[in-house]
């Protein structure tokens, strides 16, 4: 028997807008409403509504025998309830199916488990709130912001009472097939953690459109014979939710991947559909997993450098967290929610240097023009930021 | 008049001073043709404006959108810039691309050339032109009239850059070797011409330019109860301009309190590194890059800031002290700027001595009276640099070399 997992990664930040030098202890306002509207507005349009409606119909037709996890950040599930509410319902649709299972992660999308343990549970339970409010579910697998994963994550939930954790399936760490297998996370008591199979992942995420590649174009069955010949009892698809509609647009496609999917898979017997809680009840460790360092989904390092790969990164994170007590302190509810919108990692990613591929990937995602205009914003407001501390 | 840009279609402080000088001779009573190699907007009426374009293409110019114009970049853009600025142009399929040669040099022998025909067929006195890029022009304009030339020195090659180019370099010797008078915008300038290019004193002469005092007393600024001083660098982000050592200064005032911002206005080929460099002292949240700043925006910035500083490593003149003085925000300069000449009573320093810096930014933050006396005592001398005595004084020139 073979299962496979399907999780997809929902999530939007809230997008800076160019902080202006004379806006400096005059105006607090530092996202760009606008565009942060109209993005949602977009990729629920192209994506969130029509592959929503697509997998509640797989999963009917399957009579769920179809199922997926997802992982929506706090952040997105707060513009999806104010910008479009409808995208909101349609989850709630799926919730109901009883074929999803929702995860659990940092509300702002945060690295704050690398600078501050107490503001990382803080954001996470802040997220369990919204989802119970939302879903009226209690998560008990956990995915961290771009999958960034070490020991001391695992420990840290483990104490916060979650059964299963997410991370990447690094060649380096577990071999090529090594994210076929269950592991225990080191340094814990039964924290199980899912590698996600970067290769049939990336699949579908990245090279699905590209005409380059040699497999172009990428039909279901094709893909699910890939899946067949994987050695290992899991194969764990772990994408952007982005992918359907918005990465790659409907012309390419993928929404027809997305349909053929279940019934090409399904129709071996060998083959199963779980959701992560799933397989952590049902199989047990083969190994343990214990990265070195920081590893994550991102880039060919899949390390944090993507987010904390040059000074101007490392600076404007350590000025943030530097501010932490001073903000908690203030009691002012304000500052400190605009404070922990500034800790969602993409504002960071955006500041990256790195050249070549990734870069490509990196200015896609950028809506400034550059890095160094992202840092040089971002240390704008965070001087604001600091402004009113001292008046507060 | 042989000039390089002329408002609005500029890049920089050259085509400012430009217009000042022209407006202050007009004033004089002086008649001017102005030649600049393209202008499209309605000409000023205190002068003859012709363009080197029309008069090499003898066609009127079509209309040309004068935004596509402004990514030149700067009136000293380095010739390697200038080749790149061009390729990137002609491969966008921009029109501008067809009215710009391949090379700097190319269009400054296209000027040249334009100038050469306009002498040949207007009468004049006194042939006057702006840095290297119009010697030429004003030497070919001297070869066809026979009268005398005027090099107005704005800035040399030595002071734009650290890796002077030859090429420049060259064609600013011979263009003032050529000239009959050599005018310089500080003793600070024409002490660098000397040395560098050993043209002698006897063939100098120095011409402060003005700034056009929009008021006639000090802004007096309203009190107002501050946790937090600001200390500002404005200007082209360049070599020149010495930002390195704004920072630098920044960095010690920082050791010794943490209640400051600095703020650096404006962009340039340093701003990139610098902008990685103030991130490596992990000090990007006290020292802020503000980017390229409209005038309004300059102003409003100026008038919050307590102090400015002028930390140029060699400026002939340095328009931005005047700029910043008129807003009666007071300033620590740097010694290796023409205008301490004028700017006696401001504290200066060497540019390098970041110390001195230090301690007169912070003596002017501590201490709000005396910059406000810096600014009263600074005005009148401020109002006496002003464009139409620029005027006069050139004019006295003029008629010296004229024999009357």
């Amino acid at each position: 028997m073979k299962t496979v997992c399907f999780y997809f990664q929902v999530h939007q930040p809230y997008r800076m807008r160019n902080y202006h030098i004379l806006d400096i202890e005059n105006n607090h306002s530092y996202f760009d409403e606008e565009q942060n509207r109209a993005i949602i507005k977009k990729v629920s349009e192209k994506c969130y509504l029509p592959a929503n409606q697509i997998i509640y119909e797989l999963i009917q037709q399957t009579q769920g025998r179809f199922r997926v996890a997802y992982s929506i950040s706090g952040v997105a599930l707060e513009q999806l309830e104010r910008f479009y509410p409808a995208v909101i319902e349609s989850f709630q649709r799926l919730a109901q199916t009883g074929a999803v299972e929702f995860l659990a992660e940092s509300y702002y999308h945060s690295l704050a488990i690398i600078f501050s343990p107490g503001e990382f549970r803080e954001q996470v339970y802040k997220h369990l709130e919204t989802l119970n409010r939302l879903f009226g579910i209690k998560p008990t697998t956990f995915r961290n912001t771009e999958l960034a994963y070490h020991d001391y994550l695992a420990q840290q939930i483990e104490q916060m009472g979650f059964k299963a954790v997410l991370a990447e399936g690094v060649d380096w760490l577990v071999g090529e097939n090594g994210s076929g297998k269950l592991y225990k996370a080191s340094g814990t008591n039964n924290v199980k953690v899912l590698l996600r199979h970067y290769r049939l992942s990336d699949d579908i995420a990245f090279r699905f459109s590209s005409s380059k590649w040699q497999e172009y174009p990428l039909y279901a069955d094709k893909w699910a014979s890939w899946v067949r010949a994987t050695p290992g009892p899991l194969v764990n698809i772990f994408i952007d939710y982005e992918t359907f509609g918005e990465h790659h647009w409907e012309s390419s496609g993928i929404f027809s991947f997305l349909k053929y999917l279940p019934q090409v898979l399904l129709s071996s017997p060998e083959i199963e559909i779980l959701t992560p809680a799933e397989i952590a009840n049902k199989y047990e460790p083969m190994g343990e997993f214990a990265p070195p360092h920081w590893i994550s989904w991102a880039d060919t390092e899949r390390d944090l450098s993507a987010w904390l790969g040059n000074d101007m990164q490392r600076d404007a994170m350590e000025r943030l967290y530097q501010l932490e007590s001073r903000i908690k302190a203030s009691q002012d509810a304000g500052l400190i929610e605009d404070w922990r919108k500034l800790t969602t990692s993409d504002h960071f990613y955006y500041m990256s240097t790195k050249h070549a591929g990734d870069a490509e990937v990196h200015n896609y995602f950028n809506p400034h023009q550059g890095a160094h205009f992202a840092y040089t914003t971002f240390m704008r407001i965070l001087n604001d930021i600091e402004a009113r501390l001292n008046l507060s | 008049m042989l000039g390089w840009e002329f408002p609005p279609l500029i890049s920089g402080g050259l085509g400012v001073a430009c217009q000042g000088i022209a407006r202050g001779l007009a004033q004089e009573g002086v008649k001017i043709t102005l030649l600049v190699p393209r202008y499209y907007s309605n000409p000023p009426k205190f002068l003859k404006l012709v363009s080197a374009e029309k008069i090499l293409s003898h066609q009127p110019s079509q209309a040309i959108d004068i935004s596509e114009l402004l990514p030149l970049g700067s009136a000293y853009i380095s010739p390697e810039d200038y080749e790149n600025w061009y390729k990137k142009a002609l491969a966008s399929g921009s029109t501008i691309a067809l009215l710009y040669g391949p090379t700097l040099f190319y269009e400054v022998e296209k000027f040249a050339k334009a100038s050469e025909i306009v002498a040949s067929k207007v009468k004049f006195d006194i042939i006057h032109c702006h840095d290297w890029m119009t010697y030429k022009a004003g030497m070919s304009a001297k070869k066809v009239s026979g009268v005398p030339l005027v090099a107005h020195v704005h800035s040399i090659e030595n002071d734009r850059s650290p890796f002077c180019n030859p090429k420049i370099s060259e064609i600013e010797k011979f263009g003032l070797e050529n000239a009959d008078l050599v005018l310089c915008v500080s003793k600070y300038t024409m002490n660098r011409v000397k040395q560098v290019y050993g043209i002698p004193e006897n063939k100098m002469a120095v011409a402060y330019n003005g700034i056009e005092l929009n008021c006639g007393a000090p802004l007096v600024k309203k009190p107002k109860k501050k946790r937090l001083n600001q200390a500002l660098f404005f200007g082209r982000i360049t070599w020149q301009k010495g930002p390195d050592y704004f920072i630098e200064t920044a960095k010690k005032m920082l050791k010794q309190r943490s209640n400051l911002r600095f703020v650096l206005a404006g962009w340039g080929d340093k701003a990139v590194p610098l902008i990685e460099y103030v991130a490596n002292l992990r000090l990007g949240n006290k020292i802020l890059f503000a980017g390229f700043l409209n005038e309004r925006e300059l102003k409003a910035l100026l008038h919050n800031s307590d102090v400015f500083l002028v930390t140029s490593i060699s400026e002939p003149f340095g328009l931005v002290a005047l700029e910043g003085l008129s807003q009666g925000v007071p300033a620590v300069i740097s010694k290796q700027s023409g205008i301490s000449e004028i700017l006696t009573s401001i504290p200066s320093a060497d540019y390098w001595d970041t110390e001195k810096f230090a301690q007169y930014a912070f003596e002017l933050i501590d201490n709000p009276e005396l910059g406000k006396n810096q600014i009263q005592e600074i005005w009148p001398v401020l109002k006496k640099t002003s464009w139409s005595n620029n005027g006069k004084t050139i004019l006295s020139y003029y008629q010296k070399i004229l024999g009357n």
